[in-house]
């Protein structure tokens, strides 16, 4: 056992002790002050060591060696009513973070206004509502599975915005329809892989629509769309674009030269030139549409979601879907799932390999140049399906059990949703030009208290 | 114990859980003021399940839980919502930790749930259908 891993243990123990012994959350006297808990315990193995499953994002995850980075975490939220309409609401999250770190993270720190029994406003710091089961994302207890699916909500690193939110309630004959108006701005860290540092993501100026109708017989939809502005950017991403400007501004001395350097150079360094926006972007047009359907009524538990991910300039487009099936069997839920994520346009390598009879060492550089815009590109290849079998026991009123494994299958030319620590290694060269089937198994302990 | 007598044994106990929870009514209970004349098993569901904070009436509700360990609470939302006490708890889990609603309070026993409901026009409680007195409105009954 790692270092590392022996630093988790007091947060693993703390978790079980905190479940078993406090079976409902705390209230205040004066039911003023609620505090409440979720976790989860979980332990992961990867069919290959050729690349790490985790949540997209996290620096790392499981190998052949199982690991309890990608699932486990800890929350506490607590709520004070400041008067019967007015509440504040704060969830401390410690999760493996894309540092490779247990850091707790304010996840949510906002204020809700009931203005009418159907009116609602909050401002602050809240969950960033992509998905249908977006705000309780982390919380295993409260979902079949032992995750949100990966091949969707793999798709957006962003989970929280800061702004606000007004949510209208209506009834119309036995049906709840709550439509949501959300802007803001959000902010979170990458890891693309261990040689470079996580990436910066900011999407600006969102805005978003939910509609999420419940209807009779247990049956409820979810429509959302949102758009704002992107940007992606670290140390190593700013470095290669530096390099790129400057073998631009090289190649352009040629393009003045006698030929054939001349149309050569030209066209090398209008490539080179355009490194820099591709990686990187900088307020790009993004959107994000989503349609969702569950089904949650005595024994069966159905959900789905349809989305489509938009980054027009980027060319970084993906559709993705998936669908589960749970029968509820007295305590045990057997579930099943399949899903798909596939990207609907990719940005190709706008790199020239430079041919320039006077300047062989920017026709070298220019190769060098190509890779390492390949290795950044490599993290956007993300096309995987997968398919799940499960078991959920609800084992105790506040912790269940559930046993999963996910098959998952990538095209050649694609990395999945799976972390490569080292882009450029020769390992994980292989792993993104070759087809590859992956068992992933997972054991997960997930509680509420 | 041989295999036939515990099945035998078995079913008998499954057959006298069956009548204990056959036998038990369980009745959704208001303020006599309030002008609610009747509830339908949906609507209680969404107030109790956080899926709406508005009584028939158009006012807040403020609904009242009794504990897990009761029976009535087990028949109140597996009639009402179709829930088993996990989902119900797993329903809650969701609504908590998205800071969209909090659980009903949860008091002790039916006393308590019908002091609350003598002592407020927008409460709403359930109750075992024995405890019911005329000091309470029933406005749905469920078996």
């Amino acid at each position: 056992m790692s270092e590392k891993k022996l630093r988790r243990l007091p947060l693993a123990a703390a978790a079980l002790v905190a479940c078993v012994s406090a079976q409902a959350e705390y209230q205040s006297p004066d039911g003023k002050f609620r505090l409440s808990g979720f976790g989860t315990i979980g332990v992961v193995r990867n069919g290959t060591d050729d690349a790490e499953f985790n949540y997209p994002g996290q620096l790392g995850g499981a190998t052949k060696r199982a690991s309890l980075n990608p699932d486990s975490k800890i929350a506490v939220q607590g709520t004070y009513k400041l008067s019967p309409t007015v509440s504040a609401t704060t969830q401390v999250l410690t999760k493996y973070d894309a540092e490779g770190q247990y850091i707790p993270n304010i996840e949510w720190a906002f204020a809700k206004w009931q203005a009418a029994p159907a009116l609602s406003f909050r401002a602050g710091r809240m969950g960033a509502p992509y998905f249908m089961v977006s705000d309780f994302r982390d919380v295993g207890y409260a979902n079949t599975m032992a995750r949100p699916n990966i091949d969707v909500y793999g798709q957006v690193p962003v989970s929280q915005f800061q702004g606000a939110d007004a949510s209208y309630q209506m009834n119309i004959g036995s049906s709840t329809v709550v439509t949501t108006l959300w802007a803001g701005d959000s902010k979170a860290q990458f890891a693309a892989a261990v040689t470079s540092p996580p990436l910066e993501v900011l999407i600006q100026g969102q805005i978003g629509l939910n509609i999420q109708a419940d209807l009779s017989e247990g049956w409820s939809l979810r429509l959302g769309h949102m758009q704002g502005k992107l940007s992606l950017s670290n140390s190593k991403s700013r470095q290669l674009a530096d390099f790129a400007n400057q073998l631009a501004a090289g190649a352009t001395q040629y393009a003045s030269s006698a030929a054939p350097d001349a149309a050569n150079g030209a066209t090398a360094a209008a490539s080179f030139a355009q490194v820099d926006p591709l990686v990187n972007p900088s307020s790009l047009d993004a959107s994000f549409t989503g349609v969702g359907l569950t089904y949650d009524q005595d024994a069966w538990v159905i959900s789905g979601e349809f989305t489509k991910r938009k980054v027009a300039e980027l060319a970084a487009d993906t559709t993705a879907w998936y669908g589960n099936v749970g029968y509820r069997v007295g305590k045990f839920t057997p579930y099943f799932g399949l899903s798909k994520i596939k990207s609907d346009r990719r940005a190709s390598n706008p790199v020239v390999l430079a041919n320039l009879a006077s300047a062989p060492d920017i026709n070298a550089q220019s190769a060098v140049l190509h890779s390492l815009v390949d290795n950044v590109l490599g993290f956007q290849k993300m096309d995987q399906k997968t398919t799940t079998l499960g078991v959920r026991w609800d084992a105790m009123s506040n912790l269940a059990i559930k046993a999963q494994l996910d098959r998952i299958t990538k095209p050649a030319d694609s990395n999945g949703m799976f972390f490569v620590p080292d882009p450029a290694s020769t390992t994980a060269q292989n792993f993104l030009n070759s087809k590859r089937a992956v068992n992933v198994m997972t054991l997960s302990v997930d509680f509420v208290f | 114990m041989n295999i036939k007598h515990a099945i035998q044994a078995a079913a008998a106990a499954a057959l006298l859980a069956l009548a204990q929870t056959a036998s038990a009514q369980v009745a959704v209970i208001v303020n006599p003021k309030s002008s609610i004349a009747s509830i339908t098993p949906e609507q209680a569901a969404a107030i109790f399940l956080g899926k709406s904070s508005m009584l028939p009436s158009g006012q807040t509700a403020v609904p009242a839980d009794l504990p897990e360990s009761s029976q009535a609470r087990e028949i109140f939302y597996s009639k009402a919502a179709g829930k088993s006490p996990a989902q119900v708890k797993a329903t809650w889990a969701r609504l908590t930790f998205s800071g969209k609603a909090t659980p009903p309070k949860e008091l002790p026993t039916a006393a308590d749930v019908k002091k609350l409901v003598v002592a407020n026009p927008d409460a709403i409680g359930y109750i075992e259908k024995s405890a019911v007195d005329s000091t309470v409105k029933v406005v749905l009954t469920l078996e």
